[in-house]
């Protein structure tokens, strides 16, 4: 709730930050809601992790965060930009400059090879379709899967096929990577290297992450730990290397 | 172009049910080619029946009918095919917008398929028009290219016509109804 004062006194302005957010969704007659006033801010190099059972609202924060979807109430700011004033195409070439997203179920697509995967977001796009392979090819050699290049999603293990998304996400280079529950799908072996690949790109690439989970041992290679709970946020670590926010640290 | 060429790829790795899809826009340019073909043997034969009381004109505009069924239900057929294919792909369109292609590119992607099963559908109907029509008496070279031609061009301009209200329908989804849609 105070986090907007920690973002304002801080020197690097936040990537994400939501101000007052919340997100209804009416199911038939019902009103489900969501998010009941959620404001976080998000800082460069920060790796979050949002804690929370399944309907604690964390799905919905990330869609929303990364401009996937927009709240019924609130602000978001990407990089300091309002979101809501932003057209439908404008919002599109915001997450398609600006955000990376993983999924739970790695959305890869089956007829596509590993490298063409990768390539997606970028496929449209006015680029060197020879640089961007190459560049397909460095970041499968980064998460290691530099002898899958030509594999379908058929033909790889879940832990690899998350690898591939991971690739994806980055090929735009993004400012933001959200991770919607990236290791509920694995079996714990291959979710631990999964959040470890994450926490190394954090670190040595600097990259901004949200990772959402349940799990509590995701959490632990977390620079930092908002829980969530019934569409609010009840505990938040702080953020990382930045004192003024333990205001906020209520656990 | 890039929207085309990955509409050819996608075609490409899944060819067995894109040639199915195409066998829907090749029966009706099958016809379509076959009277257009015939169209000058037609209206001999009908001179001729008129002798026993039934008009050209009623023949002409019978086969003009009939003509017209095939292309409209192929028509519809292309349009329900493409439906169905921009279901199936949803969770494809869900990334494609997670990852900010634009609207307009997804758009195409999905027109460009129609209109390419409307162009390999036209082919392949030409070639069965042409085989039916051998079968008659021989049509003249310059009746074939005529045949040829106005088949491939309509064959094409309807499929195209027929896959908007899908593509469109791709363009429309929520993204994020499309990714969490369980497969």
């Amino acid at each position: 709730m105070n986090q907007e004062a920690a973002g304002q006194s801080e020197g690097d302005a936040p990537i994400v930050q939501t101000d007052d957010l919340w997100k209804l969704f009416t199911l038939g007659d019902e009103v489900v809601k969501a998010l009941k006033g959620v404001s976080v801010a998000v800082h460069p190099g920060e790796l979050v992790c949002i804690m929370g059972p399944s309907g604690s609202g964390k799905s919905t924060m990330l869609h929303l965060m990364g401009g996937l979807e927009r709240p019924t109430k609130g602000e978001i700011y990407l990089e300091g930009q309002p979101l809501s004033g932003l057209t439908e195409s404008q919002l599109s070439v915001m997450r398609h400059q600006a955000v990376g997203f993983i999924f739970q179920s790695y959305n890869l697509i089956p007829l596509l090879t590993a490298v063409e995967n990768v390539e997606l977001p970028l496929i449209f796009d006015d680029v060197d379709s020879n640089e961007v392979k190459e560049k397909c090819v460095a970041l499968l050699e980064r998460v290691g899967l530099g002898h899958r290049l030509d594999h379908t999603p058929a033909r790889m293990s879940g832990g690899e096929q998350q690898r591939v998304a991971i690739a994806r996400s980055l090929i735009g280079s993004p400012k933001v990577l959200l991770a919607d529950e990236p290791t509920a799908n694995l079996d714990h072996a291959n979710g631990e290297a999964i959040v470890e690949l994450l926490t190394t790109l954090n670190s040595e690439m600097g990259m901004t992450t949200v990772i959402s989970t349940h799990d509590r041992s995701v959490a632990e290679h977390a620079s930092r730990v908002i829980e969530m709970a019934d569409g609010k946020v009840i505990a938040d670590s702080g953020a990382s290397g930045n004192p003024l926010t333990s205001s906020n640290a209520s656990a | 172009m890039k929207s085309l060429r990955y509409s050819m790829r996608m075609i490409n790795r899944a060819r067995g049910s894109a040639l199915l899809r195409s066998a829907a826009v090749a029966v009706a340019a099958a016809l379509t080619f076959f009277v257009i073909a015939q169209s000058s043997t037609v209206r001999t034969q009908a001179a001729d029946l008129a002798v026993g009381g039934i008009s050209v004109d009623l023949i002409e505009r019978a086969t003009l009918a009939l003509t017209v069924i095939a292309i409209v239900v192929g028509a519809l057929q292309v349009g329900v095919l493409m439906t169905r294919v921009v279901l199936q792909r949803m969770q494809e369109i869900g990334i494609l917008k997670a990852a900010g292609v634009s609207s307009r590119n997804i758009f195409l992607v999905f027109l460009y398929e129609s209109l390419l099963y409307g162009f390999v559908g036209g082919l392949i109907g030409c070639v069965i028009g042409l085989g039916i029509a051998l079968l008659g008496p021989m049509p003249g070279g310059e009746e074939v290219v005529r045949a040829f031609i106005f088949t491939m061009v309509l064959s094409t301009v309807v499929s195209t016509i027929a896959g908007l209200a899908p593509a469109r329908r791709a363009v429309k989804s929520s993204a994020v109804e499309a990714i969490s849609h369980a497969w």
